[in-house]
């Protein structure tokens, strides 16, 4: 038993997990762009540029030089600082990973952060662009290199779990640890006297051999993945990187030409683009072998959808939280749009005269409308809501399909001739309350 | 000897004495580009022109349409492409 336990020990350690690790000659800082260019085989300058991006667009890249530091080792066959406080090991797909999630975790707050509303709208603030830009980057460059996205974002959970430290590394971090708090196991198997020794009451089984490195990898979860992921990787065909790479290219070639265009045409432009040379490269996989390019040919469609109902909306469509204010009468003479979010069109401060009449026209697509109107005005309602409620007053009007007509007398009693609104209102999907100021 | 630059043309050695075997026209994938390159083309003309080929009320479900018929076509012909 015990042999065997060595032979496995010894097994593992002759096929350890790939590592990346830190590289101190050629760094600048702590080794980590030179130990990723040293792992992907692409020049450090590469990383350098995107880790100076992040820093200057919102300094997220500060977070995630951190961390990659902090799980990188100093070298291959030392641990990293995580390593050592997680105790478990993190091979080098591990460690790629978690700063990729970081990175996504980082894009997603970029965006939230910013508003999807931006987003939408096209009014992308230039740090959200240049991290999502980062971002695109490297999952084309990881697709165009071999790696399944999907297959390894199934497999984060599972990587992230680690693989047991080896002993060198315990030594390492008992050496490293101010007070040990382990204790080695009495030589010679010896135990005191009146204990058993539980391991020797299950002997292996009849038959059963120590267990080969090939067998090992097998059995373990990781092993089995890595190989699925190493298959899926020796199969990567050379005409789907050539595709993507050209779609990369072309869309580019096509950049000055969108420029001339509005903001959701021009991203339409592009996708377009892109969306034929993968048409063509599926067109070539009908005799040679692709993979991969449906999937990215359905993205770049539903982007174009996307884009197409984001360029259908008006101009002037407002997104989030949205106030108007009107405080001429010549200003409020026009539609109010809102694309998604909280509106509040706000109208007491309108100058109106006796018997002056102003049309509003309120139209929104998903949220909550509040209309505040001045009390001495009279107000012709026409409200209608596909989906959601009319509130009118302390009135209610549920949908689907709520309307609402009537005409609000002023609340100021005394008026003989009072100014009249004609307010229109169109919502989708949303609430929409009407109240006197 | 096929001189095509794509490894996948080339005969692939059998076990045994059997014939060597050429991959198959792949018609999914094929019909798959077809369809990638009319939208593509709808998109990019609408983009170009400024102008919107159709409302999203009636591309929207024409690409899904499109997408699911595709999609049905790749998994019939599946069994094809990977004998």
């Amino acid at each position: 038993m015990g042999g065997m336990v060595e032979e496995e020990s010894t097994a593992v350690r002759r096929d350890p997990p790939s590592r990346l690790a830190r590289v101190p000659e050629g760094r600048v800082l702590g080794g980590v762009c030179t130990g990723l260019g040293r792992y992907t085989g692409i020049d450090p300058i590469v990383f350098r540029v995107g880790f100076g991006i992040l820093v200057l667009t919102q300094g997220q890249g500060i977070l995630l030089y951190i961390a990659a530091a902090l799980f990188m080792p100093a070298g291959p066959d030392r641990a990293s600082v995580a390593e050592q406080l997680f105790r478990r090991r993190f091979d080098a797909p591990a460690v790629l990973s978690i700063l990729a999630a970081l990175l996504c975790g980082i894009v997603a707050l970029n965006v939230l952060g910013n508003g999807l509303a931006g987003l939408l709208g096209g009014n992308v603030s230039t740090g959200a662009f240049a991290v999502l830009t980062v971002l695109g980057l490297i999952l084309l460059v990881a697709h165009g290199r071999g790696v399944d996205l999907t297959l390894e974002a199934r497999a984060f959970p599972e990587r992230l779990q680690g693989y047991p430290l080896d002993p060198s590394d315990q030594a390492e971090m008992r050496a490293s640890t101010p007070v040990s708090l382990y204790k080695e196991a009495p030589s010679g198997g010896g135990l005191p006297e009146g204990m058993i020794d539980l391991a020797t009451l299950s002997p292996p089984a009849a038959g059963a051999t120590a267990a080969t490195p090939e067998e090992d990898r097998t059995r373990r979860p990781h092993g089995s993945r890595d190989a699925r992921i190493a298959k899926k990787r020796q199969g990567s065909p050379a005409l789907t990187s050539i595709t993507l790479l050209a779609a990369m290219a072309a869309a580019a070639a096509f950049w000055p030409t969108a420029q001339a265009h509005p903001a959701p045409e021009q991203t339409m432009i592009l996708l377009s683009v892109a969306l034929a040379v993968v048409g063509c490269g599926l067109l070539a996989g009908g005799w040679f072998r692709v993979r991969g390019l449906a999937t990215v040919g359905t993205v770049l469609t539903c982007a174009l959808l996307t884009t197409s109902v984001v360029a259908e909306a008006p101009p002037d469509t407002r997104y989030g939280e949205v106030e108007w204010r009107p405080t001429d009468t010549a200003g409020v003479q026009r539609e109010y749009t809102m694309g998604a979010g909280a509106g509040r069109l706000d109208l007491t401060r309108l100058p109106l005269g006796p018997g002056q009449r102003v049309a509003v026209n309120v139209r929104v697509t998903v949220g909550t409308l509040d209309v505040t109107l001045p009390p001495g005005a009279r107000v012709e309602l026409d409200a209608r809501v596909a989906l959601g409620d009319i509130q009118v007053a302390a009135r209610t009007i549920s949908g689907p399909g709520a309307r609402s007509r009537e005409v609000l007398e002023p609340e100021t009693p005394g008026t003989n001739n009072p100014p009249v609104i004609a307010l229109r209102i169109r919502g989708r999907l949303g609430d929409v309350q009407v109240s006197r100021g | 000897m096929c001189r095509c630059p794509v490894a996948e043309r080339r005969p692939e050695p059998r076990a045994g004495n059997g014939p060597a075997r050429r991959r198959r026209f792949d018609f999914g994938s094929w019909l798959t580009g077809l369809f990638f390159l009319l939208v593509a083309a709808v998109f990019l003309v609408g983009g170009l022109s400024d102008d919107p080929i159709d409302r999203p009320q009636v591309i929207a479900p024409a690409l899904v349409v499109g997408l699911g018929l595709v999609g049905i076509v790749r998994v019939l012909t599946r069994s094809r492409r990977h004998r």
